[in-house]
């Protein structure tokens, strides 16, 4: 497959994953403007009331809800692609043409993360816009990170089973109570090394946070946690070059 | 072209032994064969047309195209493939699908709209072209699937279950389709359960039963005339005549039912001309792949 094919068949990539790329946004105008309208609301009624109140307000609702959108638009953008290939059976007309998956599947994750940064960018630009003094470039590098670890994460799960979206809850959800559970000191001593080797969901949260507040970038911890993420990107596409394509 | 060797692939399952989908099957076919599978459902059809996609490897024996394992071959060849069902999102319309797949195919940008044009005339869904797929009927539906396996030129053909869902009418003009691509440099390979229409295409069929390849029958125009068959005989005029010609041959009015080879047959009906039969019709009690399928298949 040349890259020639590859750039032409983006556009129609891109139009499947539009519709699950908005998501995030709709998520935060929802989670988001409800709390905010609420804020705004009561603060209005306030004797002492000065539209100086809305930048914090907004800062709050945006450090609160943007974590939430971001790690399940990850998802939803991220599972059911290569799995739903494979249950319809689609991969029996895309891989009878000269095509290898890998390539194909490695440019729908690279898309899919494009696309999610386009449709949310308005998001931190409406926020300063309305005068909440939010992080944009802390916010993309947010974006980017939670989207490589998940993204890999689920072309890993994808790769070796066929309920990627179960393993990938399963996965994030185990891990991350591994995590804290090893973080409190009550795991066992030899678990821990393990726990160690897991995906760094905790480090992902901290480095959102981080990052979302404006505060100095943690750039060992974004190297470790792009670095994984990006690891397990490669194993998923290794998995599907050399495993059944068909179940 | 394609060699199967000792080529067996089991389903692994959590508990149990698994299931033997395709046990110790062995077969050959050359550039410019056409040729048939056919086996009752679950036979391991399915099985191995995945495994000749490569999406399949398998456990035991060896299985190559040109050579190379599938789907080495696949990736740098491709194949000409129509599957049994047609499973590309129904909201897409038909001629973007066919130019998303043209894409695939590595047709080139400045004819892969003439190419798309060419098959949706090909295959007659001309008025079809910018409806969605959810608005076609399953004949149609199977029609853009011809259509998405004749938009390139490939070195081997796969049709599985090609006249699934198709009318008469365009049952015929697939035949039409496969005489058209037959080619000394082709290798076609056909899965069906329509006997009829392996017996009609095909210079060969595998009969798959339980896995494995139960036997290979000729069936290429003029093979087989040497082995005796039973016919049909109908004779307006001294039926009695025709039933004499033949040592065995039971006489039901007009109707005939006798058993020989071709030469048998010719020399009988000359026979009882001479004595007077007016000879209507002769027909094949029953084809000789049906024979060899049933025979095979029965034998559980």
């Amino acid at each position: 497959m040349t890259l020639r094919q590859l750039r032409d068949y983006a556009p129609w990539q891109l139009r499947e994953l539009l519709p699950r790329a908005f998501v995030p946004m709709a998520m935060f105008a929802v989670f988001a403007g409800i709390p905010v309208y609420a804020m705004w609301h009561a603060e209005r009624n306030n004797p002492g009331f000065t539209t100086e109140a809305l930048p914090n307000i907004l800062r709050a609702a945006y450090a609160g809800v943007v974590p939430l959108c971001l790690t399940l638009g990850s998802f939803l953008l991220m599972t059911r692609s290569i799995a739903e290939d494979r249950e319809r059976q689609y991969v029996r007309f895309l891989f009878s043409h000269p095509v290898p998956p890998a390539p194909l599947y490695l440019m729908r994750f690279l898309l899919g993360i494009g696309l999610f940064l386009l449709c949310f960018l308005p998001v931190p630009l409406l926020v300063r816009h309305f005068g909440g003094d939010v992080p944009v470039l802390g916010t993309v590098m947010a974006m980017l990170l939670t989207l490589v670890l998940v993204g890999g994460l689920t072309t890993l799960c994808a790769a070796l089973t066929q309920k990627d979206g179960l393993m990938l809850i399963l996965a994030y959800m185990g891990t991350q109570l591994l995590q804290q559970l090893s973080a409190a000191d009550v795991l066992y001593e030899w678990l821990k090394p393990i726990v160690r080797g897991l995906p760094p969901i905790g480090s992902l949260s901290t480095v959102v946070k981080t990052l979302l507040d404006g505060a100095a970038w943690p750039v060992t911890d974004m190297i470790h946690v792009g670095g994984y993420g990006l690891g397990l990107l490669v194993a998923g596409l290794l998995v599907i070059r050399r495993a059944p394509l068909v179940r | 072209m394609i060699v199967l060797d000792n080529v067996s692939k089991t389903y692994r399952t959590w508990r149990g032994p698994g299931v033997r989908a395709v046990s110790n099957v062995t077969l050959e076919i050359a550039r410019g064969e056409v040729v048939g599978i056919a086996g009752p459902n679950g036979a391991g059809k399915s099985t191995l047309i995945a495994m000749l996609l490569g999406m399949l490897s398998p456990d035991e024996g060896r299985l190559t195209i040109d050579g190379v394992a599938p789907r080495a071959y696949v990736e740098r060849n491709g194949v000409a493939y129509l599957p049994e069902l047609m499973t590309w999102p129904l909201t897409w319309r038909t001629d973007e699908a066919l130019l998303r797949m043209a894409i695939l195919a590595g047709i080139p940008a400045d004819r892969r709209r003439a190419e798309v044009d060419r098959v949706i005339e090909a295959v007659g869904i001309g008025e079809h072209r910018r409806k969605k797929l959810k608005a076609l009927s399953k004949g149609n539906l199977q029609r853009v699937g011809l259509a998405h396996a004749l938009l390139t030129d490939r070195a081997m053909v796969i049709f599985d279950e090609p006249t699934h869902g198709l009318d008469p009418v365009w049952t015929a003009r697939f035949r039409d389709i496969v005489a058209g691509i037959r080619r000394a440099d082709r290798a076609v390979l056909i899965a069906s359960h329509n006997l009829d229409e392996l017996e009609r295409l095909c210079d060969r069929v595998a009969i798959v039963d339980r896995g494995a390849i139960q036997r290979v029958v000729e069936v290429r125009a003029g093979a087989g005339i040497t082995a005796a068959r039973r016919w049909r005989i109908r004779a307006m005029q001294a039926p009695d005549a025709v039933a004499a010609a033949f040592p065995g041959a039971v006489l039901n009015g007009m109707d005939i039912e006798c058993t020989a080879d071709v030469a048998g047959l010719n020399a009988g009906l000359a026979a009882a001309i001479t004595a007077g039969a007016l000879v209507t019709a002769v027909t094949a009690a029953e084809s000789s792949l049906e024979e060899a399928f049933r025979s095979a298949v029965t034998q559980r």
